[in-house]
């Protein structure tokens, strides 16, 4: 962690830079600790080129600078002009469209009861029933979308943990997924100190492959016992947990518990659980990566469907929260307010959706006016 | 050159009128030019003042010590509050007015101004040298030579009445158009454009049966329009209502071939909040009725106005049309409804100040900038009438923003979108609602008036004391409590061991103003008024909290320049669309370029970039 003091920083003002291990995986876990973290702070993510503009407001760019800056910004801008395009093949940008009409319908008829209460044309009783149950079904619609698969397992991979006590044979597992070497295999327990990710492709779905340090209770070594909390993070973090000890000690409810070394000669079946393997000989791996491939397929979005990026998400999550904090007022000033933040983020995503649009809906809709 | 004035006001209208009166407080030579001056202040249309977006504009031309609001009160004969059930931040005050007593309030106002000269007269054309304008030309030969024009011209500019299949030349009925001031506005090369407005019948109240109709009594608080009024003055009359029927609108769209409206004698657009009875029943065909408020017009005449069915039918249905509804079977019709078209300036052409930079020393405001009712003229002519002023004086411009008024929210809608429309305001065109209360005009903008030399002395006074009660109970309001402490005062509040100050407990409803009373007794000496205003800040005051970080960013960007001449086809991104809405918009400002639609934070981006770039070398 680096401190730089204003001015003399990138872009004039205090900074702290966080350098870290380049995995995606890595720099999330420093987000999500840092959201946790600062609570109380107005924390959030920098808008496209905030960091330039900064820099830019406090005379940290200088004319060269600002010239290649203006490359970047109209790179950006087609960039998102193509990515923009690529949604607009999909659902989402239609989707979007339905949540923004209903919420300028929502805002609409929120306005008419403020601006046009003495019009009679204007519902009056059961208008605000009206509004709470169409906001009810949009917050709801939302947090399905939030529910979905994000983009982000498209690209980066599903993340597929193997976890269990020590010499359970993971790190032979994974070296047979991933079709190389890329774990030190022996039968010292407790080979496998750190976590190890590898990415591999399997069927033609991307996935990160994590293996872990064995859960040794008895460890004293403290290396070993860094080791596995952090096997303990995984655990918690995996898309698919492939647990390979003791059906009755497996962490997690949604696990598959893998029975790995049915090849030794002392093995014996498990009534508990859900897949026998061997590594070594390869009898059943056919299996575990069909097994893989279908779990898999819940947590990506279905061919022909579509994917948030987190940024999107985390704009429906904020319109969400905006409508949720709607529903629980009954000043309708308020209401309208909080309306305004989450067109203000639908702005954001789909471009301005001004006064002009709410009031096209509400004359459109009610007959107003002496 | 040798000048007569230092401002003239083209119109004695609702604009020209408060144009005339802030130039003059300003201590400019003002010269008022009208066609009949008998006529100055009068109400065309509807004989009421306020309502919702609309009251908070007459609050606010208060607050800069303008004219409309007192000539409310001393004409007000119908007091109601809307919304009275809803948060401050959407009331609207709303006065129905005497049109006589009215039309006389404004013309006392505007003879006590010593320095404010009315002229009687047609101004037919603008002295103009370069660029710049230099007085105004009359149809009588005079020629008056200024520093500086203010145009508040409403329907009059190229005005042209319809009713049914006949169609006069004129402003208002009876009155004559400024015809040749209008041909000479396109010769100057101004963007100008046709609009259209109208008005109901007026009703003979004398033969109205209004034992037969639901009345509605003016309310029984004692608020006046100006805070300079001490109290309600007039005997306060009633209004009924009633409503149109199928048979009505039988009578209606037999009659709809027979409308300007749908014949197409008509090409200027209406405005959709003020639609005609015509429209109404064309476009919600499905609705049994429409409510018509009955509206008494003074308390001197029988003349009644039906608010809700403006129409340019001919005049046989027009009156099968009201006998038709209930109560008015045997009416008598004093003067039918008609529709007037009218020239506009698309104001896209103005700067902040209202100026026409095309043309220096050329303001305009009103109906003629595209907007639709008294309040909006008055407002804008206040502010077109100060910077006239100022531009002639050589002092600061008053220039209002979207964060402190109503005035600034429609004047930077006007400049930036235009109109396609008659421009009415609305409280949800103001997106700092929340802020911008009718009952906190006075807090947001007096101190403006102050230092712009706008307001009299009397005004001063008044605020100088305000303030001084204002200071003195956000002092007290500033005294910590903990919640054990408030339960000692019987109020019954979760006993969460928290510490507030009484401005923090103020918004908890079950903290009421007698247990802060109890609380801090000094406040007891605060004009009621005043702690209404500080009740509802606190209550709100957590989102405006949240709006801090907003308003911030928002004024940020406010002070970024953008020059009128910025060249936005030389901009790296912008894409053919962008610049065209930019160039018909001309934003000053990075925050007023991020208002006009379609421009995303991208564009925003190399707009600055490029203002840095060019600032820089």
């Amino acid at each position: 962690m680096l401190g730089f003091r204003g001015p003399h920083s990138a872009t004039g003002e205090d900074v702290i830079e966080w350098h870290c291990h380049g995995g995606q995986a890595v720099v999330r876990a420093i987000l999500d600790a840092l959201h946790g973290q600062t609570a109380d702070m107005d924390l959030r993510e920098a808008q496209p080129g905030e960091f330039t503009r900064r820099a830019f407001e406090n005379g940290r760019i200088d004319l060269n600078e600002a010239e290649g800056l203006a490359d970047l910004l109209s790179a950006e801008t087609e960039t998102q002009r193509r990515s923009a395009l690529l949604m607009a093949e999909g659902h989402f940008s239609r989707r979007l469209d339905g949540w923004r009409t209903d919420l300028l319908r929502c805002a609409a008829l929120t306005e008419s009861l403020l601006d046009f209460s003495d019009e009679d044309d204007v519902p009056d009783e059961g208008a605000v029933g009206e509004l709470k149950s169409s906001l009810c079904r949009l917050g709801d619609d939302m947090q399905a979308q939030l529910a979905a698969p994000s983009a982000e397992r498209l690209n980066d991979g599903i993340r597929v943990v193997l976890a269990g006590p020590p010499n359970a044979g993971k790190s032979t597992l994974l070296n047979a997924l991933a079709g190389r070497d890329a774990a030190i295999v022996s039968d010292i327990a407790g080979t496998t100190r750190d976590r190890i990710d590898v990415p591999v492709s399997l069927n033609g779905i991307a996935f990160t492959l994590t293996d872990t340090a064995g859960l040794n209770e008895k460890s004293e070594d403290r290396i070993e016992q860094i080791g596995i909390d952090r096997a303990r993070v995984a655990i918690d973090q995996a898309d698919i947990l492939l647990w390979l000890g003791a059906p009755s000690d497996c962490p997690r409810e949604d696990a598959v518990r893998v029975s790995a070394q049915m090849d030794r000669v002392d093995w014996q079946a498990d009534g508990g659980t859900d897949l026998a393997v061997s590594a070594v000989t390869g009898e059943n791996m056919d299996k575990l990566v069909d097994l893989l491939c279908e779990q898999a397929s819940h947590l990506i979005p279905a061919e022909g469907s579509y994917a948030l990026h987190a940024r999107q998400r985390e704009s429906v999550s904020r319109m969400k929260a905006e409508i949720a904090q709607a529903l629980t007022q009954d000043d309708l000033l308020i209401v309208a307010e909080h309306l305004r933040m989450a067109l203000g983020e639908m702005d954001r995503l789909v471009g301005r959706a001004g006064v002009e649009d709410m009031l096209d809906t509400l004359f459109g809709r009610f007959c107003i006016g002496k | 050159m040798h000048s007569d004035f230092d401002v003239i006001i083209v119109g004695g209208g609702h604009a020209g009128c408060d144009a005339a009166a802030a130039a003059a407080r300003k201590g400019a030579r003002t010269a008022l030019v009208t066609f009949d001056p008998d006529m100055i202040g009068a109400m065309s249309c509807n004989p009421a003042i306020g309502g919702l977006g609309k009251g908070h504009l007459v609050r606010e031309v208060d607050a800069l010590d303008g004219i409309i609001a007192r000539a409310s009160d001393d004409a007000a004969i119908h007091h109601r509050m809307l919304n009275a059930s809803k948060g401050k931040a959407v009331q609207g005050p709303r006065i129905q007015a005497d049109r006589i007593l009215f039309r006389a309030s404004v013309q006392r106002q505007i003879e006590t101004i010593s320095n404010l000269t009315v002229i009687a007269g047609e101004a037919d054309d603008l002295i103009v040298e370069g660029t710049s304008v230099r007085g105004v030309h009359l149809a009588n030969g005079t020629q008056l030579a200024c520093r500086a024009v203010v145009l508040a011209t409403g329907t009059f500019l190229g005005g042209k009445l319809f009713r049914g299949e006949e169609s006069f030349v004129g402003g208002r009925v009876e009155e004559r158009a400024a015809t040749r001031l209008g041909e000479r506005l396109r010769d100057l090369g101004l963007p100008l454009g046709r609009l259209k407005t109208g008005t109901p019948p007026r009703l003979d109240g004398r033969t109205i049966d209004w034992a037969a109709l639901e009345i509605q009594p003016s309310d029984s608080g004692e608020w006046t329009m100006s805070a300079m009024s001490r109290k309600r003055i007039l005997p306060q009359l009633s209004c009924a209502i009633t409503r149109t029927n199928a048979q009505t609108h039988d009578i209606i769209r037999s009659g709809l071939d027979r409308s300007p409206l749908f014949s197409g004698a008509i090409e200027g657009r209406g405005p959709r909040y003020c639609p005609s009875i015509e429209d109404k029943i064309h476009r919600f065909g499905d609705r049994d009725g429409h409510q018509i408020f009955l509206e008494p017009e003074g308390l001197s005449t029988h003349l009644v106005y039906p608010n809700g069915i403006s129409t340019s039918l001919p005049v046989d249905v027009q009156l099968a049309m009201v006998r038709s509804m209930k109560g008015l079977e045997r009416v008598v019709m004093e003067v039918p409804g008609y529709a007037v078209e009218y020239d506009y300036l698309d104001p896209r052409a103005l700067d902040r100040t209202l100026a026409l930079p095309a043309l220096a020393g050329l303001y305009c405001a009103g109906q003629l900038n595209g907007t639709t009712g008294y309040e909006e003229a008055a407002a804008q002519g206040l502010v077109a009438g100060a910077n006239a002023a100022s531009h002639a004086l050589d002092q600061d411009a008053l220039i209002l923003d979207r964060v402190d008024s109503y005035i600034g929210v429609m004047i930077d809608d006007l400049i930036l979108h235009g109109v396609t429309e008659p421009y009415r305001m609305l409280t949800a065109r103001a997106e700092y609602r929340l802020r911008l209360r009718a009952d906190n005009a006075t807090t947001r903008l007096t101190q403006l008036a102050v230092d712009h030399g706008l307001a009299g002395a009397a005004r001063r006074r008044w605020f100088a004391d305000r303030c001084g009660q204002r200071d003195h109970m956000m002092a007290a309001l500033g005294a910590q409590a903990t919640a054990s402490e408030l339960k000692r005062q019987g109020i019954d509040i979760r006993q969460d061991g928290s510490r507030r100050s009484l401005f923090e407990w103020a918004r908890f409803p079950e903290v009421g103003e007698d247990a802060l009373l109890n609380l801090a007794p000094e406040l007891a000496e605060v004009d009621p008024g005043l702690r209404a205003e500080i009740w509802e800040d606190a209550h709100y005051a957590p989102y405006l909290e949240r709006q801090a970080s907003e308003l911030a960013e928002l004024r940020r960007n406010e002070a970024i320049r953008v020059p009128a001449d910025l060249d936005y086809g030389s901009i790296g991104g912008l894409s053919n669309e962008m610049q065209e809405k930019l160039n018909a918009a001309r934003p000053e400002t990075l925050a007023a370029a991020s208002r006009v639609a379609g421009i995303t934070p991208a564009a925003l981006a190399a707009i600055l970039v490029h203002l840095r770039r060019k600032a820089a070398a």
